[in-house]
C-alpha cells in the first residue's frame, strides 16, 4: 500500500507518459527547421538572387538524352543540364540547319527537358551527327553511329527483343546446366575446384559490370551522380541478399554452416540473374541507340559467354540429388531477366536506370562470391587461407581466364 | 521454393512499371474546332509563309488547298503534331485534317516536296 | 498556391524574346535588306584645290547582335552593326575618315587601297576611349573593304569588325540596279577554329526567307561581291539560270570571265554584272553546299 502523497497512484497510466514529450512536440520539433530553410529558400529565390550576381553566366549545357529514328523523321530527346535557362535556337543534322519542331517550347528552365522533332529523310545504318544551337550560340552535338528504326512498343518488337533475351541469355544458361553429369561423373575432390572456378568467373562478371558501368557514366548528367547510382545498386543488392542469405538459413535450422546445395545453387542463379537483366540492358540499348549493328557474331559471342554461367550456377550441385523441376527453376531465375533487360533497353532506355541496374547486378554477385568464399573456408581458416590453396588458386583462374577468353569474343 | 520467385517477382514489377512508362500519353482537351485555311501558291503558304500562333489546347481544323492559279503539285506536313506527307494534292485540291494542339510548343509546318516553303505554328503559354 | 512560388524561369532569365516577336532579328533582317542598296557616300564639301573631300564617322562598338533565328552572337562592330556600313566615293575624291572605338579592347581601320603607311591601321592602334582620323585619296577605283587590323587579327575579323570600301571609277559604269553583298561566318560558339553558320549581310537564310530579293526580269544587277569569311580557305557564290561577268576586284572596265559561279579567298572581292532572262525565284548560294546548309542561302524572285 503506497502511503498518500508518495509514489503514484495505481490508475495513473505508464509511466513515459509523463517524462517522454507527447507526439505533437516532437513532429514540430522536426518540422521547424525544415518550414525555416523552406522560407529562406523562397526568399532566396524571390529576392535574394538579385543581391547574388557573381561574375559571367554560368556556362551551358545540353544533353541530347536520346534520339529516334521514326519514318521520315528523327526526334530528339533533351535536356536542359546547366545551372541556368538556355534557349534552343537552331538545330543542325549533319552540319546543315533544319527545320524543326519543339515541345514544350524553346525554353527550358533547369532541368527541363524538351522533344525536338525534325522532318529528315534518313537512311538506315548511315552516321549521323547531330547539334543543338542554344540562343548564346553554343553548339551541343551527339552522334549517332549507325542510324536503326527505334522499336516501338508492338506485339512484333517485343516477339523479336524478347527472343534476343532468350537467344543471349536463357538458352545459355541450361545449356551451361547440361554440365551437370560431366561434373558429377569427376572425382569428389574437385569440388573445390568448381566452386573456385565459379567464384573466378563471378568475379570477372563483377569487374567487367563495373567497368560497363563507368562507361555509362560518362554519359550521365553530373547532377545525377552517376557513381552514386551504381554504389546505391550494388550495396542494395548485396544488403538483400545477405538479408535473404539470413533468412534462408534461419527456415532451413542450420545457423553456422553456410547455404549448401540447392540453396546456394539458387543465391548464385540470383546473382547471375541480376547480372544478365543488366547485360540484356545494354544489349537493348545498344542496338536501338544505334551504337552496334548486331550481327550474328557478336550475339554467338554472348551465348557462349553465358553459357559458363550456367556452370557456375552447377557446382554447389555436384554431390546433391537434383531434380528436372530444380534445374529448370535454376535456369530461368538465372536466364529469365535478361528478356527484362532486353525489353527494358530496347523500349525505354535510360542511363541512370541502367546505371541502377548495373549496380545491382555487381552487387549481387559480390554477395555471392562473398557467400561461395566462406563456404570453402574450413572451420578456423580465413577466407584467405582457403583461397590459397593450389586447388583453390587454380580454379579461381581457370574461371576468370575463361569468362575473358569467351568475352574477347562480345568484341565492343 | 517460395522465396526464388521473389527476386522474380521484384523484377517483373520492375519491368511492368518501366512498360508502363512507354504508353503513356498526357490528355487533351476537346472543344469546338477553329477552321484555318493555308493556300498554298507559288512555293508559298499565304504569299507570305506567315508564323500562326495559338492558344493551347487547341482543335484546328486545317484546311490546305493547293491554289489552282499555279500549276505546281504540293504537299503538306506539321512534324511534331502526327500530320504526316500524305498523297500530293494537284492545283485546285484540298485537304483537310484535324489537330488537338498541346499545352505548348513551336511547330515546323511544311510542303514535303518543297524547300523553304512553311512556316511556324506557335503555341503560347505553358 | 502556384502564383506564390517564384518564378523560377524568371528569376534566371536573360535578354529573351518571345517565340513571334524578336527584336534582335527583326533588327539583323532590317539591316541585311538595308545593306543590300545602301551606299553612305559620306559628308561631301568642296577642297580649296576643287577636290571632292567626303567625310566619314565610324564608331567601333561591342554590340550584341542576332546572326541566325535565334542565336545571338556578342559582335564587335562597326556602326552597330556586321558588316559596318559600305563608304562609298569616287577616283580622286579625299578621305577623311573620322574615327572613334567605344568598344572595350583596342582596334583600328585598315583600308584596301593607296595609301601613307600611318593611315594604314596597323601600326597606329586605337585604344579604347581613343579617336583617329585616317585621310588618305581613294585610290585605285574598285571594290575594296575595311577591316580592323589588332592582333589577333583573325580575332578582331571574325567578330564582325569589317565593311565595303567602294571607289567608283572617274567614268561611271553604266547604268544598273546595284546591290552589296559580302559574304561571311560566325563563330558562335567561340572556339576560334570553325564557324557555326554562314551568311551574307549578317543574317542567317535572310534573303531565302525573309526577304527574296526582288529583281527585275530583263534589268541589268550589278553585285558588289565581298568575302569577309574568317577561318574557311575559301567561299564561293553560285547564281541559278544566269550568268554573270565577272570584274575582279572592280579594278578594270573589262570582265575576265563570265561563269555561274566563282570562288574566293578571303579579302577577295568581284564586281558581277548579269541579267535574269527569265521570271520566278531563283537560288543564289555559296557553291559550298555547306556553307549554303548554314545559312548562306538566298532567291531572286524576278518579276517582268
Amino acid at each position: 500500500m503506497t502511503p498518500p502523497g508518495e509514489g503514484r497512484p495505481a490508475d495513473a497510466g505508464p509511466v513515459n507518459a509523463t517524462t517522454r514529450p507527447s507526439a505533437l512536440r516532437v513532429v514540430l520539433s522536426g518540422v521547424a527547421p525544415l518550414v525555416l530553410v523552406g522560407l529562406m529558400v523562397w526568399w532566396f529565390l524571390l529576392f535574394g538572387v538579385n543581391y547574388v550576381r557573381l561574375g559571367p553566366p554560368p556556362v551551358e549545357k545540353l544533353a541530347i538524352e536520346r534520339v529516334i529514328f521514326k519514318p521520315q523523321e528523327i526526334t530528339l530527346l533533351v535536356r536542359n543540364e546547366g545551372p541556368g535557362t538556355l534557349t534552343v535556337a537552331q538545330v543542325l543534322v549533319n552540319q546543315a540547319m533544319w527545320d524543326f519542331s519543339i515541345t514544350p517550347g524553346r525554353e527550358l528552365a533547369r532541368l527541363q527537358s524538351a522533344r525536338i522533332s525534325i522532318p529528315f529523310d534518313w537512311t538506315e545504318g548511315d552516321p549521323y551527327n547531330f547539334d543543338v544551337i542554344t540562343g548564346t550560340g553554343i553548339r551541343h552535338v551527339r552522334k549517332v553511329e549507325v542510324a536503326t528504326a527505334t522499336p516501338s512498343v508492338s506485339p512484333r518488337a517485343l516477339g523479336v527483343f524478347g527472343l534476343l533475351g532468350v537467344y543471349v541469355g536463357v538458352i545459355p544458361v541450361f545449356l551451361g546446366l547440361l554440365w551437370l553429369p560431366f561434373l558429377r561423373s569427376m572425382p569428389r575432390s574437385w569440388m573445390d575446384f568448381w566452386i573456385s572456378l565459379t567464384v573466378g568467373l563471378l568475379a570477372f562478371l563483377a569487374i567487367d559490370t563495373f567497368r560497363e558501368s563507368f562507361e555509362v557514366m560518362g554519359r550521365v548528367p553530373e547532377f545525377l551522380n552517376g557513381l552514386m547510382l551504381v554504389a546505391l545498386g550494388a550495396i542494395g543488392a548485396f544488403l538483400a541478399l545477405t538479408g535473404v542469405d539470413t533468412i534462408m538459413r534461419r527456415r532451413g535450422g542450420s545457423r553456422s554452416a553456410g547455404p549448401r546445395g540447392m540453396a546456394l545453387s539458387l543465391m548464385i542463379a540470383i546473382g547471375i540473374g541480376l547480372h544478365n537483366l543488366g547485360e540484356g540492358l545494354a544489349i537493348g540499348a545498344a542496338y536501338t541507340l544505334g551504337e552496334v549493328a548486331l550481327g550474328s557474331f557478336l550475339i554467338l559471342g554472348f551465348t557462349l559467354h553465358n553459357t559458363t554461367e550456367g556452370l557456375a550456377i552447377l557446382s554447389p550441385l555436384v554431390q546433391e540429388k537434383v531434380s528436372w523441376r530444380d534445374l529448370a527453376l535454376l535456369g530461368l531465375v538465372g536466364g529469365g531477366p535478361t528478356i527484362v533487360g532486353t525489353w527494358t533497353g530496347a523500349f525505354t532506355y535510360s542511363d541512370p536506370l541502367s546505371l541502377v541496374f548495373l549496380g545491382i547486378g555487381g552487387g549481387a554477385i559480390l554477395q555471392v562470391i562473398s557467400v561461395l568464399v566462406r563456404a570453402r573456408a574450413e572451420s578456423g581458416e580465413s577466407a584467405i587461407e582457403a583461397l590459397a590453396k593450389p586447388r583453390n588458386i587454380a580454379g579461381l583462374l581457370v574461371g576468370f581466364i575463361l569468362m575473358y577468353l569467351t568475352g574477347l569474343l562480345v568484341a565492343g | 521454393m517460395k522465396r526464388a520467385f521473389i527476386p522474380v517477382v521484384l523484377i517483373l514489377a520492375l519491368a511492368g512499371a518501366a512498360l508502363a512508362f512507354v504508353g503513356r500519353r498526357s490528355e487533351a482537351p476537346s472543344g469546338p474546332a477553329r477552321t484555318v485555311v493555308l493556300r498554298m501558291s507559288d512555293y508559298t503558304f499565304n504569299g507570305t509563309n506567315p508564323t500562326l500562333t495559338f492558344e493551347p489546347g487547341e482543335r484546328i481544323h486545317f484546311v490546305i488547298r493547293n491554289d489552282e492559279s499555279s500549276p505546281i503539285r504540293h504537299n503538306f506536313r506539321v512534324v511534331g503534331l502526327d500530320v504526316p506527307c500524305e498523297r500530293e494534292l494537284q492545283p485546285g485540291e484540298t485537304r483537310e485534317v484535324t489537330v488537338t494542339l498541346p499545352r505548348s510548343g513551336e511547330f515546323a509546318y511544311t510542303c514535303c516536296t518543297h524547300p523553304g516553303m512553311g512556316g511556324k505554328m506557335v503555341i503560347e503559354g505553358r | 498556391m502556384l502564383s506564390l512560388l517564384p518564378d523560377l524561369s524568371k528569376a534566371q532569365r536573360s535578354a529573351h524574346a518571345s517565340p513571334t516577336s524578336d527584336p534582335m532579328a527583326d533588327a539583323a533582317r532590317k539591316h541585311a535588306i538595308r545593306m543590300l542598296t545602301e551606299f553612305n557616300t559620306g559628308k561631301v564639301t568642296r577642297l580649296k584645290d576643287g577636290r571632292v573631300l567626303r567625310e566619314y564617322w565610324i564608331d567601333a562598338l561591342n554590340t550584341e547582335i542576332e546572326v541566325a533565328p535565334g542565336v545571338r552572337y556578342a559582335a564587335w562592330t562597326f556602326n552597330g552593326a556586321v558588316p559596318g556600313p559600305t563608304l562609298r566615293c569616287t577616283e580622286g575624291d579625299s578621305i577623311l575618315v573620322h574615327f572613334t572605338n567605344k568598344a572595350s579592347m583596342p582596334h583600328s581601320m585598315h583600308f584596301h587601297g593607296i595609301h601613307a603607311a600611318n593611315m594604314d591601321g596597323v601600326f597606329e592602334q586605337v585604344p579604347p576611349g581613343s579617336s583617329f582620323d585616317y585621310a588618305f585619296t581613294a585610290k585605285p577605283f574598285g571594290l575594296h573593304v575595311y577591316h580592323c587590323h589588332t592582333m589577333p587579327v583573325k580575332m578582331h575579323i571574325a567578330r564582325g569588325l569589317y565593311g565595303v570600301f567602294l571607289v567608283d571609277p572617274k567614268t561611271p559604269r553604266p547604268k544598273a540596279r546595284e546591290m552589296v553583298m559580302v559574304m561571311n561566318g560566325f563563330d558562335t560558339d567561340l572556339n576560334d577554329e570553325d564557324n557555326e553558320f554562314y551568311t551574307v549581310n549578317g543574317f542567317a537564310n535572310v534573303y531565302f526567307r525573309d526577304y527574296p530579293v526582288p529583281v527585275k526580269q530583263g534589268e541589268l544587277q550589278r553585285v558588289y561581291l565581298v568575302n569577309m569569311t574568317e577561318f574557311d580557305l575559301l567561299n564561293s557564290m553560285h547564281t541559278h539560270a544566269t550568268f554573270f561577268h565577272v570584274y575582279p576586284t572592280g579594278t578594270s572596265m573589262t570582265p575576265t570571265n563570265y561563269t555561274d559561279t566563282i570562288s574566293m579567298g578571303q579579302g577577295e572581292r568581284a564586281i558581277l554584272e548579269f541579267r535574269y532572262d527569265y521570271p520566278g525565284r531563283f537560288l543564289f548560294h555559296a557553291h559550298q553546299n555547306e556553307f549554303a546548309e548554314l545559312g548562306w542561302l538566298g532567291q531572286f524572285e524576278v518579276k517582268p
